[in-house]
């Protein structure tokens, strides 16, 4: 009987210990853990900053870029090659094919806009001549980058063809996701 | 005395086998970490890499300049793979960039896609210093600018090019570049001339590489292209223009029937053709079928 309670007692303390250690396992995983996602959080914080970055860098390469791509520029229709010379005449054609070209360029919306001479409204095949916003590729929403462009087109007095170039603002929009 | 000597020759009690334990479970735990941790930093420098090397590229395609050229100088030794594909509208390709550190290449880097350019280089190649230049084609429009790749180590040596195309690459003051005179680890590229590592044949427009299979061009844009690549890419890519050259002949096509009272005749585009291409080696065909239509046109439509 003595030698019995002699033994409880012993296993009764012996799971006092293990508790007490497996506590102190437990809290000392936890610090390690919160440690752990502390660091990862202090170093992957610039890694959101750094896509931002890069972002933005692409996104103000690439409106130039597109103005001077073969879907949107002049070439040699308009005399010598130039740069950031759109012609509108190709840029009509290319809004009736731009679902083609929805995942070509990575962007989510092309707009261009006439600057001078003022006019208003939205392009359309009636007004294609005198109208503000061509949207080649509507995107809704979105970060826009932008490029003073020439917006050149052949136009026709009744007797003679003649050049006409008016002054514009290439759009590119991007989601910011 | 007996009772002790049956506890056995290590007396570790229950208390010490499972802070044992569980401090192994930690260590693995934390090895494990520390491994995921450094992966995810390889593929996260992989990943910037690759990004800013796209970044890098885009300057090359914009202007009207016949030939541009820059120096890309990476923060330590890599490797580039660079993949072509040609499905959909326009193909795609994917560059991923591994690097050296410690002697050792990280595990393979974070594929970086893009459709809208046509990059001329071997299918894997490494270096820390890139010399790349770039140059439109075409065909009969402008299709693209091609950019072309080349490791800063490996000189190329260009014998019997015109004096014309000899003008236009010093002038890329690329500094691995030679003409004429050849060193001796140089890469022979030749026009004529039977022991060389390229063999230009501007008679049936086609270059032979030590190994490869001819490949034909259309153009000194081209020529350079398959000067610079393997014959897998540039049979990839010349496709992946080709798929381009068909959606600028479409866009040309209604264009030309928008101008119709302003002096512009019909033209009736080139899909066909373009479509029509299925190697290098069908150019030649498309080449005669522009030659026939740019005759036709009533307008300057490119």
């Amino acid at each position: 009987m003595v030698n019995k309670g002699v033994n409880n007692r012993g296993n009764k303390k012996g799971q006092v210990k293990v508790q007490q250690m497996a506590f102190m396992i437990l809290g000392l995983t936890l610090f390690f853990v919160l440690v752990g996602l502390f660091a990862l959080s202090f170093v992957f914080s610039g890694i959101k900053d750094s896509k931002n970055l890069l972002d933005e860098q692409q996104a103000t390469l690439l409106v130039q870029k597109l103005a001077n791509s073969p879907e949107f520029t002049c070439g040699t229709a308009f005399g010598t090659e130039k740069t950031n010379c759109v012609d509108l005449d190709k840029v009509w054609a290319l809004k009736n094919k731009i679902k083609d070209y929805s995942q070509f360029w990575d962007i989510d919306g092309i707009e261009i806009l006439k600057i001078y001479p003022d006019s208003t409204g939205e392009c359309t095949r009636g007004n294609f001549l005198n109208c503000e916003t061509l949207t080649v590729m509507d995107s809704g929403s979105g970060v826009g980058k932008s490029t003073f462009v020439s917006l050149c087109r052949k136009e026709s007095d009744g007797n003679k063809v003649f050049n006409k170039c008016e002054i514009g603002e290439l759009i590119v929009r991007f989601s910011n996701e | 005395m007996k009772t002790i000597n049956k506890r056995g020759f290590l007396d570790i009690s229950f208390s010490w086998i499972f802070a044992f334990l569980i401090g192994a479970m930690i260590l693995v735990g934390a090895f494990y970490g520390i491994n995921k941790f450094s992966s995810l930093r390889e593929s996260q420098d992989s990943a910037e890499l690759g990004f800013a090397l796209k970044n890098l590229l885009t300057p090359l395609e914009s202007g009207v300049e016949t030939t541009k050229s820059i120096t890309i100088t990476l923060p330590v030794l890599s490797r580039i793979t660079h993949e072509c594909a040609t499905y959909g509208n326009f193909g795609e390709e994917t560059f991923s960039v591994q690097q050296k550190v410690k002697n050792k290449w990280t595990n393979s880097g974070v594929p970086i896609s893009f459709s809208d350019k046509y990059i001329f280089s071997p299918e894997v190649f490494e270096g820390q210093k890139f010399n790349i230049f770039s140059k439109p084609f075409y065909f009969p429009f402008k299709v693209a600018n091609l950019i072309y790749f080349s490791n800063s180590k490996d000189v190329y040596c260009f014998v019997g090019f015109s004096k014309s195309a000899k003008a236009e690459l010093k002038n890329l003051n690329q500094n691995n570049f030679e003409f004429d005179s050849c060193s001796e680890n140089s890469i022979k590229v030749c026009i004529g001339t039977i022991n060389c590592d390229i063999k230009v044949n501007t008679n049936e427009n086609s270059v032979e590489k030590n190994g490869e299979k001819k490949v034909y061009f259309e153009g000194d844009a081209l020529m350079y292209a398959a000067i610079f690549s393997d014959r897998a890419t540039y049979e990839c890519e010349v496709k992946r223009l080709m798929k381009r050259s068909s959606e600028l002949s479409d866009i040309y096509k209604e264009k030309s029937l928008n101008l119709l009272n302003l002096g512009c005749s019909p033209f009736n585009g080139l899909r066909n053709s373009f479509s029509s291409v299925e190697s290098s080696s069908d150019l030649a065909f498309t080449a005669q079928d522009i030659k026939q239509v740019e005759n036709t046109l009533g307008c300057d439509l490119w």
